[in-house]
């Protein structure tokens, strides 16, 4: 028999609603609450062998907690494939549900299905995990979409826990988690590309093979007062390295980044420093590092009083940033904040290329 | 302007001592090929073999593929400014070799250290899941090896490639001179059907102008820090448009051949008359270096495009990085004259596929066709046999990197590595899919 756990918050295992938001994680035996709806959907094919719940509050202030105590009703309920939700407009509920999802299919190996509205806050969670296990359907706004809902994570955690083949969000109906794969199609691209302006020209429905991507916005920091008390440290995309480029970046597409003193140097001597960055001709700051790393520069302010004695961080901080992928340089950059603030610098002068 | 392209298909390459076509077989005059590329002094030690699909066979030191080609009719002749005179061509009669290629495979140094101008090469399995994934690996290669003199800048060394594979491809051409070919393409855009949309192609192109090769070459000049312009399709049928050699065919660089037989360009064709009017091509610089630049170039080739009339035009390119902002702001400019857009492009998107697909986007670009991703990582098996210059490769085209034997297996981190394994125009049947 197909074994199925069903997760849901207090409200939806029928034990109250916002005044009972913050209960602990408990689990019934079989099926309760929303499940039964579930169970019905299931039908013979599979058994809810438990129901776990959780207040809606209590899962986010407690949120270790509660996964722990989730994971380990899990692993003794022993299912095949979990079932959270669904969630409709509820945030709170819908975040919850995708993390215990990660949870259980990163510690436990389980597929697992949850469903929500597409404007749940939960969505974000969903596509920043990306998880190849998890997966998340679309629901109506309100439980008004109940039995529908249900339908649909019914057939899903089936599918699942026979651990059938899963395609691609469109064949599938599933929100798509920003996951790309290579396939193979029967038809070039050239005809699939000459099909598509076509049905363009005539206003007739076309779908693209790549959706639009919306981009975090970075708002630029406050302007630094008193800029001469502060501790100043550099920062570049340039490629500027050590010549012989030690620590062996590439050209393009780095993961690593790596800090170099200049706490002796005056100035940064032709030959001594070369460029690594696939992005631009790097035969003119090969002949002067400095395009890249101002130091003659900031030396000349520090003589000036503009930068504060011993303010200059002692090194600089390089990755070439030709080609980087967004979401490695987006942690890049959080090491490299990190590592700054750890040594109390204030500001920085960030030099890209 | 009407070419007739006549296919001679080429299923054999005997290297024997003298030149003939005849049954599929072409005969090669290999000690004359050889005396042909040792006349340039720039260039030593050359030799040739033969590469078969199929073959556990890995070629390394890969600088570009091309298609032998040879005009019977019309003015000028193939790789006019490069090989023939600067004149018209496009029009006549033009014979091709088809199924084989000449890959130049030198070695070659390079002056510079890195950056966008860094000499680099390819390679290419003729068996395995290398094989699968390159548009090459089902063609018989001509393989010619050689060194280039040390010392050499670059635009010599490019020069001395270009010149020695383009003199071979033509000479293996002209082994069909007065032969009847297997099949007659007849390409012309005169006729037009008044009812079905006018449809160009903007072909976006990554130009390095600092650089002694820009890395596109119209009738042998490099484009540089041009506005658009206007291509008749033929035109690129009989090589007018080239590329740098020490750079091309790895990463998002075409090769000559892919010129030659442009995707996009052969699929217009195809539908010329029937569902389209093709407009013909505008050949377009992108990565302008500021912000100013990006716009101009992107509104001039709109410009342009609106001046021939287009109603919708297929967008690709070459590039990769903030190229791509250009790209999308041709995209726009096209849609605000009023001109339909689909984008055909690689795609990025990490190994697991996970990460940005593309680098930049605007709102207008709401179709786009996806040529599959470039950051795929592959394990390729040993081979028995390495054909090329060199028995240590490097992957990475960075200073200090550690070759690795050529003949092991060998494990890349990206497609771009095999010469074919990108596929910049549409050519192929990848594409990625949303999970």
């Amino acid at each position: 028999m197909t074994t199925i756990v069903h997760v849901v918050n207090q409200f939806f295992a029928g034990l109250g609603g916002e005044d009972r938001a913050d209960m602990p994680v408990g689990v019934i035996e079989g099926s309760a609450g929303a499940a039964r709806g579930l169970q019905l959907q299931l039908g013979e094919e599979a058994k809810i062998a438990s129901t776990i719940y959780y207040g809606d509050n209590y899962f986010h202030e407690h949120k270790e907690d509660a996964l722990k105590a989730i994971l380990e009703a899990v692993r003794s309920a022993q299912p095949q494939a979990l079932v959270a939700g669904p969630a409709f407009n509820s945030g709170r509920y819908g975040v919850s549900c995708v993390e215990v999802c990660n949870a259980i299919a990163n510690a436990l190996g389980i597929s697992c299905v949850t469903a929500m509205h597409q404007e749940n806050p939960g969505i974000g969670t969903y596509l920043d995990f990306a998880n190849t296990r998890v997966y998340c359907l679309p629901t109506a706004e309100t439980t008004a979409g109940m039995n529908d809902a249900l339908k649909r994570m019914a057939k899903f955690a089936i599918r699942l826990a026979h651990d059938e083949t899963v395609g691609s969000a469109q064949q599938e109906g599933y929100i798509p988690r920003g996951i790309r794969r290579l396939e193979q199609t029967n038809r070039p691209g050239a005809e699939r590309a000459i099909e598509m302006l076509l049905k363009k020209i005539k206003n007739e429905p076309f779908e693209s093979e790549l959706p639009m991507e919306v981009w975090d916005e970075a708002p630029p920091a406050p302007p630094l007062a008193q800029v001469k008390e502060r501790r100043i440290a550099l920062v570049t995309t340039s490629g500027v390295v050590p010549w012989g480029n030690p620590d062996r970046f590439k050209t393009y597409r780095n993961t690593h980044w790596r800090k170099y003193n200049i706490a002796e140097l005056k100035e940064l001597e032709p030959g001594k420093w070369e460029t690594v960055h696939g992005g631009y001709n790097v035969a003119y700051m090969n002949q002067n590092p400095h395009y890249g790393v101002p130091l003659d520069a900031l030396r000349s302010l520090e003589s000036e009083g503009a930068i504060g004695p011993g303010k200059l961080y002692p090194a600089y901080y390089v990755i070439p940033g030709n080609q980087g992928s967004p979401a490695v340089m987006r942690r890049v950059g959080q090491e490299i904040a990190a590592d700054l603030k750890k040594d109390n610098v204030e500001g920085v002068l960030f030099v890209a290329t | 302007m009407k070419l007739e392209i006549a296919e001679f298909p080429v299923k054999q390459i005997r290297l024997c001592q003298r030149f003939s076509y005849g049954n599929q077989l072409l005969e090669v005059d290999e000690p004359g090929l050889i005396n042909l590329v040792l006349q340039d002094p720039r260039i030593s030690d050359a030799s040739i073999a033969v590469a078969m699909p199929g073959e556990r066979t890995r070629i390394t030191g890969i600088r570009d593929i091309v298609e032998p080609r040879h005009k019977v009719s019309g003015s000028g002749q193939v790789f006019p400014g490069i090989l023939g005179p600067i004149e018209d061509v496009g029009d006549g009669r033009t014979h091709r070799l088809s199924g084989m290629t000449v890959i130049a495979a030198a070695e070659y140094e390079g002056t510079i250290r890195a950056g966008t101008t860094v000499q680099r090469s390819a390679i290419l399995d003729m068996f395995g899941p290398g094989a699968k994934i390159s548009r090459f690996s089902s063609h018989i290669h001509l393989v010619v090896s050689f060194r280039i003199v040390s010392g050499l800048a670059e635009l010599e060394a490019h020069t001395a490639i270009q010149l020695a594979e383009y003199k071979i491809a033509h000479r293996l051409a002209q082994t069909t001179v007065g032969l009847s070919p297997e099949k007659i393409v007849t390409y012309e855009l005169d006729k037009l059907e008044p009812d079905l949309p006018n449809v160009m192609l903007v072909q976006g192109c990554i130009t390095d102008p600092q650089h002694v090769h820009s890395g596109v070459g119209y009738y042998g000049l490099s484009l540089r820090d041009s506005m658009a312009t206007f291509l008749h399709p033929n035109e690129l049928f009989d090589g007018a448009v080239t590329v740098d050699t020490t750079r091309s065919g790895r990463g998002y660089y075409p090769t000559t051949l892919d010129w030659q037989n442009h995707p996009l360009v052969l699929a217009l064709y195809e539908a010329h008359g029937q569902s389209l009017n093709f407009g013909g091509i505008i050949l377009q610089r992108i990565r302008f270096e500021t912000y100013h630049g990006k716009e101009v170039g992107a509104q001039n080739a709109a410009r342009l495009a609106h001046a021939m009339k287009a109603d919708g035009v297929l967008v690709t390119w070459i590039g990769g990085g903030n190229a791509f902002v250009d790209v999308m702001f041709t995209i726009r400019a096209c849609e605000r004259k009023g001109i339909k857009t689909t984008l055909v492009t690689y795609e990025n998107g990490g190994r697991e596929g996970k990460d940005s697909p593309v680098l930049f986007y605007v709102s207008e670009a709401n179709a786009v066709v996806s040529t599959g991703s470039l950051d795929r990582t592959l394990a390729l098996p040993a081979m028995d046999k390495v054909i090329g210059p060199y028995e240590e490769i490097k992957i990475f085209p960075f200073p200090g990197a550690a070759p690795v034997s050529a003949r092991e297996p060998l494990s890349l981190e990206a497609r771009d590595v095999m010469i074919g394994g990108a596929d910049l125009w549409g050519q192929g049947t990848w594409k990625c899919v949303e999970y």
